[in-house]
This record gives structure tokens, sequence and C-alpha cells, in this order.
């Protein structure tokens, strides 16, 4: 039985063990976050000391960021679905699925091991010269667990594009592909190409740090600077593979929900597309008061102010899905409206810190840590949440209790703003992020965003509860309890080892119900 | 899966590779121009004959592995053992080339004997040197092991598809690039003056 | 706070509201389409959804609208931005350490300051910063200014304060264990008061940061090659600050502490045309404090 699990092949039962580990890497990483709000509670220091309170953080953002946000959606849903929706029985490279799940699992656990060791505190973002010269913690130990998960980025990436190139069944034209597979394959693309830079820096920051050479290091001829543009040319376009799947989540459930296709289908592919293409274009953006040259700051400004258009169009695409539809508000909806509710917030605040006069005063600041929460935390993982409850009946055959779902949904957008809204304005007032302390004046608004925070974990906590209740106790629920379009919903619940009991041929649009040659709804 | 899907991946992966040694090609590009003089004398300590006696040695790799895609079960074997055997040799000669930079005294980290004195652009040089051609020889470990198992395979009588050989040609072929890419920028920069 | 500090800050503040402005416009217009929509398209039965899929126009409208406004964001940020890069004129002069975790200010005349960053008001100071560690990050959240401040380069900023008071400083680019702890205070100060400051108290010639520095070129011997009259060694330092010279090579260059710095440190890469490329690099031989108060010697000369 463990033997099936361990050496399968089938992309969802590979989906179900990223599920396991990535739903603990976000339990270790939401750990740290309590630990840290906790002890911002006072001014000073009553919880933790500064030491430990620097590896909190950094280590709430390399396992969020590498260990849970990056696989979240792709590796648990785009897995399961994306053969699905497209009508296949697998992805094309099987074997190499699962090797990425392994390779994820052993960077996980070398990263966990850093931990154990005493972790390291440089932040998830290694600035030399702290992290090659300074830094008494385990950096090229943890800088390695991230290099090898990597890894499983990439094997992602090519799976889910060859698998989408070849593997759609007859008459599944690129046109009509759900949003949420084109989300990926743009995703894809990032991943195969901007994570092989991570590796690149990586192996720099570790060669420096051990063999003290100097890359980066201003006695030996080096520039930290360098440093910079090499992380962050990855690390921004690692925030639209954090984000790109959720939009596509986002698509369908909108869709789902509104019982129509979503308004202006080739306009969201096109975005999607670009958000890719132009995110790598953007990465100067962290780094206007880094000593850069203020006319790259200048493009950087201007390219980050158009990479935000596509967004835009996607959000407006979404409102006008809304326009005469047959809405409903199950658990998932609710999610898919929060998400473009806090998106909004989330992707505005980007345009002004995109604005280079603006950023002068809230780079580094709370500003920033509330402008990417939203984002990631209000946006990316409320996707995944409307996902779990979107999908579930379609993969573990059963049904979530409604109410309660709708409860949690609920609690958890109370939470996030509470927890993330007062860090606009800690920024604004000038509170600098990564700080363990300070000025008391402040205490009053950490202690309204520590209390959001509480919220927050009860929205997080209560799903595992009754998801887990209701795979033994939930209601069973039937191939399509949501009336919804797409070729995963006409197969069983949970669906079978080859996915469709009979070939599938496609005759219409994503989106449109009973048009599948043979298949009854 | 057909031939044409399985190397459309192994496409997709080269180009990952190609990104991530662009990020040192990239490195390189910067501290050189930072350094122009001193590159150009660093580079007089590198081993020309050694590293020419290299490149062929791989492009030769390269061709057997080429004839080997379109030759009969006995070809193949011969041909992939030699690629394999050039790829051995080719290790064998750059880790001597190591073992005379450190008797020097330039190898980073390691000098046996006599300790020469290089300045800091000098040794940027010697550090990307190693940092370049050690992660091109991790490469073309990985290619030995996979060529390897080709080759065991074909010993036990389960022979490789003609695509799995097909990607394994792919991915040699590629190694081999970026040493052609590797060989001018450190051997031959500072052959001219 | 609204911050009437200087004219950045002034600045700031009118692009700030414009963007809470835009901000609020947008989303709320986004808050209350959902809101009207989902109310009024709520499913009643089992119907399915209808209404357009498509609208040309519609897609043009809301891509290009977006896209100027932040055109329009873009244009007034990077104007304000652009201010900080302009050559300006200034009064004063200031030479800031920042190291793990304090700040040190060294003042014309030879007063220092831990932690504290003495201006006058209503003039331009213009600080000379350098790390003598890791990144580290000048903020005055007054001010609405922030600037990295790194090791090995000589990083400027202008501040132009308009009124008196005492404002906090705070490192802003994460430096290890007591990044938090590192701050300092700005004190502006009126300008009769400011002369006053920086003429009391200030300590014996030999204890100043420029007799520290003839101490070091003493004990290290840079008169050997460097001293009146010609060695052909190496130039004569005398006056040399602000000089344009040519180097190896033809480049003019101007004289200013970036060139003596690296000077000091890596000589090679910039020798004085006409002179050997003798002078040993003194890498890791000095702190920045002693690179600065070097300077400051060759700069101020003696003050016997």
């Amino acid at each position: 039985m463990i033997k099936s699990w361990l050496l399968t092949r089938d992309h969802k039962k590979i989906a179900w063990l990223y599920l396991g580990t990535i739903t603990c890497f976000f339990a270790i990483g939401g750990l740290a976050a309590t630990l840290m709000r906790l002890e911002l509670l006072t001014p000073t220091e009553w919880l933790v000391t500064s030491d430990t309170y620097n590896r909190l953080f950094t280590l709430h953002g390399i396992i969020m960021v590498w260990f849970f946000l990056i696989p979240s959606i792709p590796n648990f849903f785009g897995n399961y679905l994306i053969p699905l929706m497209i009508g296949a029985d697998d992805v094309l490279f099987p074997r190499l699925n699962l090797i990425s799940w392994y390779v994820f699992v052993f960077g996980g656990a070398v990263t966990f091991y850093a931990l154990l060791r005493g972790g390291v505190d440089t932040g998830w973002t290694f600035y030399p010269p702290y992290s090659t010269h300074f830094s008494r913690s385990f950096v090229a130990l943890a800088a390695s667990g991230v290099l090898i998960s990597g890894f499983s980025s990439i094997f992602t990436g090519i799976n889910f594009i060859v698998t989408i190139h070849y593997k759609r069944a007859e008459g599944m034209t690129w046109g009509r592909l759900p949003l949420f597979v084109w989300t990926h394959y743009a995703t894809s693309l990032v991943m195969l190409l901007a994570t092989p830079i991570l590796a690149a820096v990586l192996v720099m920051i570790c060669t420096e740090r051990i063999f003290n050479i100097g890359f980066f290091d201003t006695t030996l001829g080096g520039d930290p600077i360098l440093f910079q543009h090499l992380f962050w040319f990855y690390s921004h376009p690692a925030v639209y593979i954090m984000i790109l799947p959720g939009m596509g989540v986002v698509s369908e459930i909108v869709a789902t929900f509104c019982r129509k296709p979503i308004f202006g289908y080739w306009f969201v592919v096109w975005s999607s597309l670009a958000i890719a293409l132009v995110g790598f274009l953007v990465w100067g953006h962290h780094m206007f008061v880094s000593g850069q040259s203020p006319y790259a700051s200048l493009i950087f400004s201007f390219l980050s102010m158009a990479v935000a258009v596509p967004s835009a169009i996607k959000v407006f695409n979404w409102l006008a899905t809304l326009y005469k539809g047959a809405i409903s508000f199950e658990a998932p909806m609710l999610y898919g409206l929060g998400f473009i509710g806090l998106f909004t917030i989330g992707g505005l605040t980007g345009v002004f810190v995109a604005a280079l006069g603006f950023d002068v005063h809230v780079h580094d600041t709370y500003f920033v840590v509330a402008h990417f929460h939203y984002i990631m935390v209000g946006g990316a993982v409320m996707a995944y949440m409307g996902a779990l409850h979107l999908w579930w009946p379609k993969m573990t055959g059963r049904m979530y209790p409604e109410n309660q779902a709708r409860l949690a949904a609920v609690v958890l957008f109370l939470g996030f703003n509470v927890t993330f809204f007062p860090q606009f304005i800690l920024g604004i007032l000038g509170n600098p992020r990564r700080y363990h302390t300070y000025p008391p004046e402040f205490a009053w608004l950490h202690q309204i965003s520590t209390l959001g925070a509480v919220l927050l974990a009860v929205g997080y906590i209560y799903p595992l509860y009754y998801l887990s209740r209701s795979f033994f106790k939930g209601e069973k629920a039937g191939k399509n309890p949501w009336q919804a379009g797409g070729l995963e919903w006409t197969t069983s619940s949970p669906p079978p080892e080859k996915n469709f009991e009979e070939p599938v041929e496609v005759v219409a649009g994503p989106y449109a119900l009973h048009a599948r040659k043979g298949i009854s709804p | 899966m057909t031939r044409k899907e399985a190397r459309f991946g192994m496409w997709l992966f080269l180009s990952s590779e190609l990104v991530f040694f662009s990020g040192f090609f990239l490195l390189y590009a910067v501290l050189r121009f930072r350094f122009m003089e001193d590159f150009q004398q660093a580079s007089k300590h590198m081993y020309v004959f050694l590293g020419f006696l290299n490149t062929v040695i791989l492009l030769t790799s390269s061709w057997l592995m080429a004839l080997a895609l379109h030759s009969t079960r006995r070809k193949k074997i011969f041909f992939l053992g030699g690629t394999f055997f050039l790829g051995l040799l080719f290790l064998g000669l750059k880790f001597y080339e190591y073992f005379l930079h450190a008797k020097e005294g330039i190898f980073p980290g390691f000098s046996v004997g006599i300790s020469e004195k290089l300045n800091s652009g000098q040794e940027l040089f010697m550090n990307l040197y190693v940092l370049g051609t050690g992660l091109h020889a991790l490469h073309m470990i990985f290619g030995l092991i996979a060529l390897a198992s080709l080759l065991t395979l074909f010993y036990f009588h389960r022979d490789p598809t003609p695509d799995a050989l097909e990607r394994m040609g792919l991915y040699w072929h590629f190694v081999d690039l970026v040493w052609l890419f590797l060989f001018p920028l450190f051997y031959l920069l500072g052959v001219s003056k | 706070m609204f911050s009437d500090l200087s004219a950045y800050a002034i600045g700031f503040e009118k692009l700030s509201l414009f963007l809470l402005g835009v901000g609020v416009f947008f989303s709320s217009l986004i808050f209350i389409l959902m809101i009207v929509f989902c109310l009024r398209y709520r499913r009643k039965g089992e119907e399915r959804g209808g209404g357009p899929t498509e609208n040309l126009r519609l897609e043009i409208l809301w891509g290009t609208v977006p896209f100027l406004i932040m055109i329009l964001i873009f244009v007034w940020g990077a104007r304000l931005y652009m201010q900080l890069f302009q050559a300006e004129d200034h009064q004063q002069n200031v030479s800031v350490l920042a190291k793990r975790w304090m700040w040190k200010f060294y003042y014309p005349g030879g007063k220092e300051e831990v932690n504290r960053l003495y201006v006058p008001a209503g003039e331009t100071t213009q600080l000379m910063m350098i790390s003598q560690d890791v990144i580290h990050s000048f903020f005055v959240p007054d001010l609405r200014m922030k600037k990295d401040v790194l090791p090995g380069r000589y990083i400027r900023l202008n501040l132009h304060p308009l009124k008196p008071g005492n404002y906090p400083i705070r490192c802003a680019e994460y430096c290890g264990t007591d990044h938090s702890q590192m701050g300092a205070r700005l004190i502006v100060l009126p300008p009769k008061k400011f002369e006053e400051w920086l003429k009391s108290s200030a300590q014996p010639a030999e204890e100043m940061i420029s007799g520290r520095g003839r101490r070091l070129f003493e004990k290290h011997q840079c008169a050997s090659c460097h001293r009146e009259g010609d060695t052909h060694l190496g130039p004569d330092l005398h006056g040399i600050f602000g000089k344009e010279i040519s180097l190896e090579g033809g480049k003019k260059v101007v004289v200013d502490e970036d060139y003596l710095r690296t000077s000091i440190l890596a000589p090679e890469a910039q020798i004085h045309q006409g002179y050997p490329s003798a002078m040993p690099p003194y890498q890791g031989q000095f702190t920045e404090e002693e690179l600065l108060s070097l300077i400051k010697y060759l700069k101020e000369g003696d003050h016997d």
C-alpha cells in the first residue's frame, strides 16, 4: 500500500503526496509567523531574542516562498487537474513527476535540517556581504536546500509544457483550453526559465561563503549589488509563479459560480502570457534605493507599471463575467470574490511602490510587507483555499460542510484584513521591516495586527479540521456538484485511475456544458 | 510517447540549463569588464595546449555520439563506448590541469608548494575559471553516468530506445557547447599579447 | 502624519495623496461593481448565466485607462525621484560611517558624534556615507528619505530640512542581530545655533580626525614616495584634493574622496599619469574610519 504511493506514477497520487508535504511546510511557516506576531505585541523584546526573531522571519520567508507558495497550486491542483482538464490519462513524463516530488522532499529535508541545526538569519533574500561574511548561521545549508527544491520546479515546468502541447484530447484545441491550464502554461515557462538563475546565484553565494571568493565582496573586487541583480532576476518572476496559478483558479471559480464562460477569454489568455513575459523585465524595482543608476530605475519603474496592466485587465474581465451571470455564493465563490478584492488592493499598492518617488520612503518598511501579503495571502492563498473547496468533491468524492466552509472563508477574510491593513499604516509611518523591536508609538497597530493573525490562524485551522473530517464523514459527491463545464466534471468523483472511462472527444469551448460528445452531464 | 515529445522535453530542460550557464557568463562579463587587464594577465596561467586537446577530445566525442544515433546495434555500443571513454579522458586531463595549477600555487584554496601572488582581479579570474569548468565538469559527470546507464542497458540486452539515445545526444552536445564558450573566454584571453 | 520638513517630503505628500485617491477610486469602483453585480445577478433557481462574453471596446477601455493613469503616476514619481540625483550646491558636509549597529558622524572642523546627526535648517547638507561591514540603509521617515549605505564605496545624499526639530533616523536594510536597535537622531538646529554647536567643545587638533589621519600618514611612511618636490615615485599630495589629474591612458579625473579611497586600497586601477605602478595596495589594512581620517587629512591639510 505504501509502495503504491511512494512508487506511483499516477499524477493524482503524486498530487496528494505534494499536498501532504506542502501542508506540513505551511504549518511550519505559519508557526514561525505566529511566534513573530506574538513577539511583536510589545515594542521591546519579550518572547524571543533578536537572533531568534531574525531566524524566524528568515524561516518564514524561505518556507512560505519556496516550500509552500511556489508548489502549492501547481504541484497539487496542477498535477491533479491538468491531465483531467485536457482529457488525458496522465502527464507526459509520469516518472519525472514522481522524481520532482522526491527532489522537493529532499530539498525540504535539507532546509529543515538547517533549521534543526539552528536556522539561518539572513532573511529569505540572502543579501551579501551579510550572508557571505557575517552571518553565524547555516547559510550554505539552507541555500542548498532551496537549490535542490528548485529542480522540482524545473521538472514540473517541463512536464506541464509538454503535457499541454502533446496530450490534449481529440478536439481540445488551444482555444478550448480552460484558463486554469493556460495560466499553468504561462507559469511553467517562468518556472523553467527563471529558476536556473536562482540555482546559479545560490551556487555563487555558497562558493563565496565556503571558499571566501570575492564575487560580491568589495574588498576582493566584487560587488554586492551584482547579487541583488541576479537574485531579483529570478525572484521577481518567482512572484508571478506564485500568483498566475491563483488567477487561473479564480477564472475557474468565477465561471463555475456564475454559470457562464469567463468574459474576454482570449484577453485573459494573452494577459497571462504577458504577465509571464514582462515579469522578467522588472526586477530592478526592488533596488530603487540600492545605489543603482537612476536611469535603470526609470526603466524598471516604467516596465513595472506596464506589467500591472494585464492584471488589471483580468480583474475587469472577472467583473464583467459577474454581469448577467447566475451567481451563487458557495465557499469557493467567497474565496474567489475575496481574491478579486484583496488582489486589487495588493495590485494597486504594487503600482504605488513602483512609483519611484513614493518607493524611496516606503521601501524596506511594513508598507511593502503589507503589499506583498495582500497578493500572496489575500491573493494566492485565498485562491488555494478556493481551489481546495471547488475541487474537493471531485478529488475525494465527498462534499465539505458548506455552512462551516462559508464561515471559515469569512473569518479568513476578516482575519487577513485586520492583520495586514494596519501594516500599510505602519510602513507609511516609518516602521522598517525585519524589525524585532519598534518605537512604542507603533504598538497599537502591531497589536491590532497580531489580533488579526489569531483570526487568520483560525481561518486556516478550521478548514483543516472539517476537510479532514469530510474524508470519512462527508456527504458523497456526484460527478458534477457545481454544474460546471470542464472535462474534469465529466468523470466520476474521484476519477478512475486512467481518468476517463471512455476516450474523450471535445466539441465545444471551455465552460460549455452538455457539449462533450458521448458524455452526458 | 513519440520521439517528438521526448525531444521537446529535453529541449525544454536544456533551455533551463542555458539560462543557468548564462547567469555564470553574466558574472564573468561583469567581472571581466571591471578587471580587463588582470583577466588577460591571469589567463596566461592557463595551459592552452591542454585546453585545446580537451576541446578536440570533446568535439570528437560529440561526433561519435552523433554517429551512434544512426548505426547498427554493434556500432552503437562501440560509438557510445568511445564517447564515454573520451569523456573520462576529458575529465582526467581537466583534473590534471587543476593539479598543475595547485602546484603553481594559484588554484583557489589549494596551493602545493610556492604560492605565487595574484592580485584580486587575477584571483577572481581563477575563481571563475574553477567555478565555470567545475560546473561544466559536474555536468559531464552526470552525462557520463547517463551514458554508463545506456551502455549497461545494452549489455543486458534491454536496449535503450532511439529517443533515449537522441536525448542523450542532445544533452551531450549541449555540454560540449558550453565548453566551446568556456575555452576561448578563459584560455585564449591571454594568448595575443 | 503629514510632513513638511523638506521640499522632497512635501512633494512626497502630494504624490501620496494622488496615489491614495487613485487607489480609493479604483478599489471602490471594483468593490461596488462586485457587490452590485453579486446582488443583482443572484441565482434564483437552476438557470445558467447569460450576457455577453466579449467586447473589444471594453477591453481596450479598461486596458488603456489604467495604463494612462499609471503613466501619469510613473512620470510624477520619476520627477520626484530624479530630484535626488540633481547636483546641488551644499553648504555643509558630513561623513557618515555605518557599522553594526551604530551610526558615526564626522563634521567639518573635526567634531564627531555617535548616533547624532546635527544639521542646520534651511541649508543643504551633503552626507558622504559608507559602511564598515554589511549593507545598511539610512532612513529618515520625516524627510521621506532613504538611501542604502554600501561597503566599498561612498554614497552621497543631500538633506535639506526646512525647520528645526529632532527626528528619528532608522536603519532600513537588515544587517543582523541589532538591526532594529540601529537608530540615530537627526537634530536640525537653526543656522546660528548650528554654528555655535560646530565650534563648541572642539577637540584639540591632534585628537581630531584629520590629526589622526596625519599620524596614520606618518606611521605608514607615505611620505617616502609622496612628499614635496618631485620624487618620481608618487605625486605630491599637498593640495591635491579637488585637482583634475590625468590617469595613465589619458582619462581625466577630479581627485575626490572616492579617488583617494581607491588609490589607497587598490592603486593599480587608476595610476596618476607619469608615475610608475609602484604603490602597494592597502586593502584590508585600514578601517573605514581610518580611511576617512586619511582622506580628511589630505583634504584639509594639517591644522597646526
